[in-house]
C-alpha cells in the first residue's frame, strides 16, 4: 500500500473506525494487542487532545454548558470541522457560529473567549499608533489592531467576564485587548462606542477623535483613551 | 526551538506559510537546534494535532528526506529529526526502525533528536530491544537528547510527559550519553506538570545519573 493511502486509511481509523478488513491490511498487530486496538489508541488520542483543548481556551463556555454537554457538543463540532490549521489554538475558531444554533448564552461567551485567544496570540503591531500620527489625521487611516477586539453581547453574556451594574443596557461592547502578555476584557464606556465603531471599520483617524470628542464626558477623557491606544499599540495606521 | 506541526512526513504539500513564519522565527530566535519530528500530522488538509507514525520502508526515507531537505533549505539551516513514539506498527513496513532512522538522517542530511523514553515506550510496545536500537543509532548525529516520563496502561505504555523519567529510561540514557557527551538533553514534562521545585529535582537527577563516581 502506497504512503498517501495508507495515510487516508489511518487518517479515517483516527475519525470514524474503517472496517476490520481495511484496518488489518495496514496495521500490524503487537506483542500484547492485536492491530485494531492498537490503533485505536490514535483514536481516543485525536478525541482527548482536541477536546481537552477546546475547554483550554473555552473555559466560561464549557462552564456554561456543563462539562458533559460541552464535550458532546465539541466532539460533533470536530467531526463537522476537522482542524485545518497546524496550530491545535485554531481548532476553536468557528466554535462561537457552531454554537449560535445550540445556545444563545454559550455562543456569546464562546466569542469573547475566542476574542481573548486571538488578542492572546496576536502579532505585535509594527504599524502602531505614534504622537506624531496625531498631528497627521486629517489624513491617517487607523484601525484596531490585532491584539484589540471589540465584541458586541447581550447583557447577561458580559456579566460572566466582567461585573456589570447598570442594568438598563440590553447590549454591552467589550474591549477585549492585550496589555503585555495579559489580556484584559473592558467594558467600552458609552461616550465612546461610536469611536470603537468607526475603529473597527478603519475610518480616518480625524473622524475618529471627533467621534471620541462629541460629547463632554468623551471630551474629558478622550486624551486618556487615545493614550491607551498608543501605549498599548492596540491602534494600527492604515495610511498616512 | 522544537516544533510539533511540520508533518514531515505527510503527503499534503508542506505548508508554505508555515514554513515562512517557521523562518522568521528562526533568523529572530537563532535557536541552537531547530527540530520536529518523524511523523505525518496531516491528511488532506485536515490536522490531527498528533504525532503519528510512518511505515519503516523506502517510501517512507524518500519522502521524508526530501521534505527535510526543503526544510533545510528554506530555513538556511540543519534540521534535527526526533524519533517518536508509537502505539501501531504498519504491514508496509520493511525494517527495524532503528534501520529507518538511521538511513534517513543519512539520505536527508540531518540531524537526529533522540528521545530516549520515546525508544524504551515503542521498544515495550512493538517488543524489540531498545538497547539493540540504541547500539544502530548514528551518534555523531545526535544533537539533543529528550527525556520524558510514561504511565503503564492496559497493554502498552504511554509516552504522556508527565511523570518522573523511569530508572529503566535513565538506565539507557546513561549508555547514551556516554556516546554523544556533547549533546544537549531536555527533561519534558508537560502534563499534570508539578511544582518547579519538583521538576529541579527531575533535572538534577538526571545530571546526577550520568555522573561517574571517583574510585
Amino acid at each position: 500500500m502506497r504512503l498517501k493511502q495508507l495515510q487516508r486509511v489511518f487518517w479515517e481509523t483516527v475519525r470514524t473506525e474503517p472496517g476490520p478488513e481495511e484496518q488489518d491490511l495496514v496495521f500490524a498487530s503487537s506483542p500484547s494487542m492485536n492491530a485494531r486496538d492498537c490503533a485505536s489508541i490514535y483514536r481516543r488520542m485525536y478525541w482527548y487532545r482536541q477536546i481537552d483543548a477546546l475547554f483550554d481556551v473555552f473555559p466560561t463556555t464549557a462552564e456554561v454548558l456543563g462539562s458533559q454537554r460541552f464535550t458532546e457538543l465539541c466532539t460533533t463540532y470536530i467531526a463537522q470541522n476537522p482542524s485545518e490549521h497546524p496550530a491545535l489554538e485554531q481548532l476553536g475558531r468557528h466554535l462561537p457560529q457552531f454554537l449560535a444554533a445550540k445556545d444563545r448564552l454559550a455562543s456569546g461567551c464562546a466569542a469573547v473567549e475566542w476574542a481573548q485567544l486571538k488578542a492572546l496570540t496576536a502579532p505585535d503591531n509594527p504599524r502602531g499608533l505614534t504622537v506624531n500620527d496625531l498631528y497627521e489625521s486629517e489624513t491617517t487611516h487607523a484601525r484596531a489592531a490585532a491584539a484589540m477586539h471589540i465584541v458586541e453581547v447581550e447583557r447577561d453574556i458580559a456579566q460572566r467576564f466582567i461585573a456589570i451594574d447598570d442594568a438598563s443596557e440590553p447590549a454591552v461592547m467589550l474591549r477585549v485587548a492585550r496589555a503585555g502578555f495579559t489580556v484584559r476584557i473592558a467594558r467600552v464606556p458609552a461616550f465612546a462606542t461610536s469611536a470603537y465603531t468607526r475603529l473597527t471599520k478603519g475610518d480616518l483617524f480625524a473622524a475618529v477623535c471627533a467621534e471620541l470628542a462629541s460629547t463632554p464626558e468623551g471630551t474629558a477623557r478622550a486624551s486618556s483613551e487615545i493614550g491607551d491606544w498608543i501605549r498599548y499599540e492596540w491602534v494600527t495606521v492604515l495610511q498616512g | 526551538m522544537h516544533g510539533v506541526g511540520l508533518s514531515l512526513g505527510g503527503t499534503d504539500p508542506l505548508s508554505n506559510p508555515y514554513l515562512a513564519q517557521l523562518k522568521a522565527l528562526v533568523h529572530w530566535a537563532k535557536p541552537e537546534v531547530v527540530s520536529d519530528h518523524i511523523c505525518f500530522a496531516s491528511v488532506d488538509g485536515s490536522y490531527g494535532h498528533d504525532l503519528w507514525p510512518m511505515p519503516h520502508c523506502e517510501e517512507s526515507i524518500s519522502h521524508l528526506a526530501s521534505r527535510i531537505a526543503q526544510v533545510q533549505e528554506t530555513i538556511g539551516r540543519r534540521l534535527a529529526v526526533e524519533n517518536v513514539s508509537s502505539y501501531v506498527s504498519f504491514q508496509s513496513s520493511t525494517m527495524t526502525e532503528w534501520e529507518f532512522v538511521g538511513e534517513l538522517v543519512r539520505r536527508a542530511d540531518c540531524d537526529l533528536l533522540l528521545d530516549v523514553n520515546n525508544v524504551y515506550v515503542s521498544a515495550h510496545n512493538h517488543g524489540f530491544s531498545a538497547a539493540e536500537y540504541l547500539s544502530a543509532i548514528p551518534y555523531e548525529r545526535v544533537v539533543q537528547i529528550h527525556l520524558a516520563g510514561h504511565t503503564r496502561e492496559n497493554g502498552y505504555l504511554l509516552d504522556n510527559h508527565g511523570a518522573m523519567v523511569s530508572e529503566a529510561v535513565l538506565d539507557l540514557f546513561r549508555a547514551v550519553a556516554m556516546k554523544c557527551p556533547e549533546a544537549r538533553v531536555i527533561v519534558e514534562w508537560d502534563e499534570k506538570v508539578p511544582p518547579f521545585e519538583k521538576l529541579l529535582e527531575e533535572v538534577h537527577r538526571v545530571e546526577q545519573s550520568t555522573q561517574v563516581e571517583s574510585p
